[in-house]
């Protein structure tokens, strides 16, 4: 606890908040501005429509955020050269976790705030669409383990490297990859962590550029690869780790 | 507790090489241990050895009476505070915030802050970012951050480094002053011999990872032997008149090198020259200083 206490104190005037929710903010206006020009049809699956322009902007905007908080909180660290203090007043493992608790709260803080823009939103523009509960949990659960798992690869990058433009540029070139990966055939997108918000989406839509009509359809939920993300996280995990203890700073 | 440390056959190995090499270091309770030896010499290496940093190749340590390993580590530490190389700190945090930090992380009451920051003369400055900190200031925050909790030992990489003539002394000061008012023992290192002079009891001497010597300092200058230095005005002519006695001697700059004698004798030598028609101009005692004596014990290899 003791750990998790300083952990935080260290954070003050690091603005990692600040990121997040200026992203959120972003995201919020995105989705109010779409809403806003949204016709009866796509109202009527509010929640779906939702769902899917969160999951475009989450694959834009969450690995640059994650690359950022990451950033902060370990080079908080590496700047001041106190790694060789920390050690004398913690364990190693304990510096680990404590700083993956608190990426780990960033990733759901930003999946509680998307759930609540959500249904703000459904209640500003009367969505005709009652909430539907198994996919909110879904989208809820899916975004925060997909969070987790570039989280952690952000984590190795910004605890190995020194100099911060490494990570970060990782952090960018992710998105990216992310975002593109969204128009490559599956197979291939399972190999771009960044993608898996849109491969875990819940809900799809396509747009007839001849009709210019937008239809919205589930898509089955793939326990089977939620539970591999989990598990690609805990790996991350226990490889990050496991640099970690090795490296001598 | 006779020794508050105590290293045997402390080795590290860096692949192919050898940074430590079968370190055997006592550290008496209740001193300042002068840790000297050239850059590089291996002092940094030991230390992070010392405080479980650094894993040794070979060897073991013994911090407080205890055999340190991963699973007691922490426990000592405890009772340490360390400086290792430069002042750690969080820049954008001021120096009382960075303190705050340790006290969570010591498990120690904040009343302790007003104090150390008293000792170190930093209670100005605290509410300041330590990124606007001088580095003489950011070295005394570091050294703040090691009297934290009052620690029975405190280890001191360099602690002076950088610093102005006048921040060197407050911080010689400091360091020889708390063994007496605060129990401490202190272990700290320098490549700066007139420093270690000025604040050991107790010196070892580290070159190229092997500790060529270690016992009190009186003993260290007891390695300089006397010698009588005699400048004259007709070297040459003294040296004969010298040789002719059968009195030994070494050429130095501009004079000559008697070895230690009676005062009689001196006089003896000197009287000889005069009447000889050598005109003497300087008779003095000289001792090696500590460089000379670290250089004779290097065998001249290293300079600081």
């Amino acid at each position: 606890m003791r750990e998790m206490r300083a952990e935080l104190a260290k954070t003050r005037y690091r603005k990692i908040w600040l990121s997040i929710a200026g992203v959120m903010g972003m995201e919020l206006l995105w989705c109010f501005w779409i809403f806003s020009r949204a016709e009866g049809m796509e109202l009527s699956q509010g929640f779906y429509y939702g769902f899917v322009e969160f999951g475009v902007m989450n694959s834009i905007f969450l690995p640059v955020v994650l690359a950022v908080a990451a950033s902060r909180i370990w080079d908080t660290e590496h700047k001041g050269g106190t790694w060789k203090l920390l050690e004398t007043l913690e364990t190693k493992d304990a510096i680990y976790r404590c700083k993956f608790l608190l990426g780990a709260i960033y990733c759901m803080a930003i999946v509680a705030a998307q759930i609540i823009f959500l249904t703000a939103l459904s209640r500003m523009f009367h969505f005709g669409q009652k909430l539907p509960a198994d996919h909110m949990v879904w989208f809820g659960v899916s975004v925060f383990s997909v969070n987790l798992a570039v989280y952690l690869i952000q984590q190795i990058l910004s605890m190995y490297y020194e100099n911060q433009i490494i990570p970060l540029a990782a952090g960018l070139l992710g998105a990216f990859g992310g975002l593109f990966s969204n128009f490559l055939p599956s197979q291939i997108q399972r190999l771009v962590v960044w993608g898996y918000y849109g491969l875990l989406r819940s809900v799809n839509m396509d747009w007839d550029q001849d009709t210019k009509i937008i239809t919205l359809y589930e898509r089955p939920m793939d326990y089977g690869f939620l539970i591999f993300v989990f598990l690609l996280a805990a790996a991350l995990y226990l490889g990050g780790k496991k640099l970690f203890l090795r490296k001598e700073f | 507790m006779e020794t508050m440390i105590e290293t045997k056959g402390l080795t590290k190995r860096y692949g192919q090489r050898l940074s430590v090499s079968r370190l055997d270091l006592s550290v008496p309770t209740g001193c300042v241990y002068g840790f000297l030896g050239p850059n590089g010499a291996g002092k940094s290496t030991t230390m992070k050895m010392i405080l479980g940093l650094v894993k040794p190749t070979e060897g073991r340590v013994k911090v407080l009476g205890a055999e340190m390993n991963s699973r007691n580590r922490l426990a000592i530490l405890k009772n340490t505070g360390s400086l290792i190389e430069s002042p750690a700190y969080y820049g954008h945090l001021s120096g009382k915030e960075n303190l705050q930090i340790v006290c969570t992380l010591k498990n120690i009451s904040e009343k302790e802050i007003s104090h150390v920051l008293a000792v170190v003369r930093l209670e100005n400055q605290q509410h300041k970012k330590v990124s606007h900190y001088s580095l003489g200031m950011k070295q005394r925050l570091g050294l703040a951050c090691a009297l934290l909790g009052r620690p029975k030992l405190l280890l001191l990489d360099e602690p002076t480094n950088g610093l102005d003539p006048a921040g060197i002394q407050e911080i010689r000061e400091l360091i020889i002053s708390l063994p007496e008012q605060y129990g401490m023992t202190v272990l700290v290192s320098s490549h700066l011999l007139g420093e270690i002079d000025q604040m050991a009891d107790q010196v070892g001497i580290i070159d190229q990872g092997k500790l060529i010597f270690q016992d009190r300092l009186e003993a260290l200058h007891e390695h300089s032997r006397k010698k009588i230095y005699i400048r004259t005005m007709n070297q040459g002519l003294a040296e004969q008149i010298l040789s002719e006695k059968g009195i030994v001697y070494e050429t130095a700059e501009e004079g000559l090198l008697l070895p230690e004698m009676p005062d009689a004798r001196i006089a003896g030598c000197v009287s000889r020259l005069v009447s000889g028609g050598v005109g003497v101009i300087r008779v003095e005692e000289r001792q090696k200083n500590l460089e000379e004596i670290f250089l004779g014990l290097t065998g001249n290899r290293s300079s600081l």
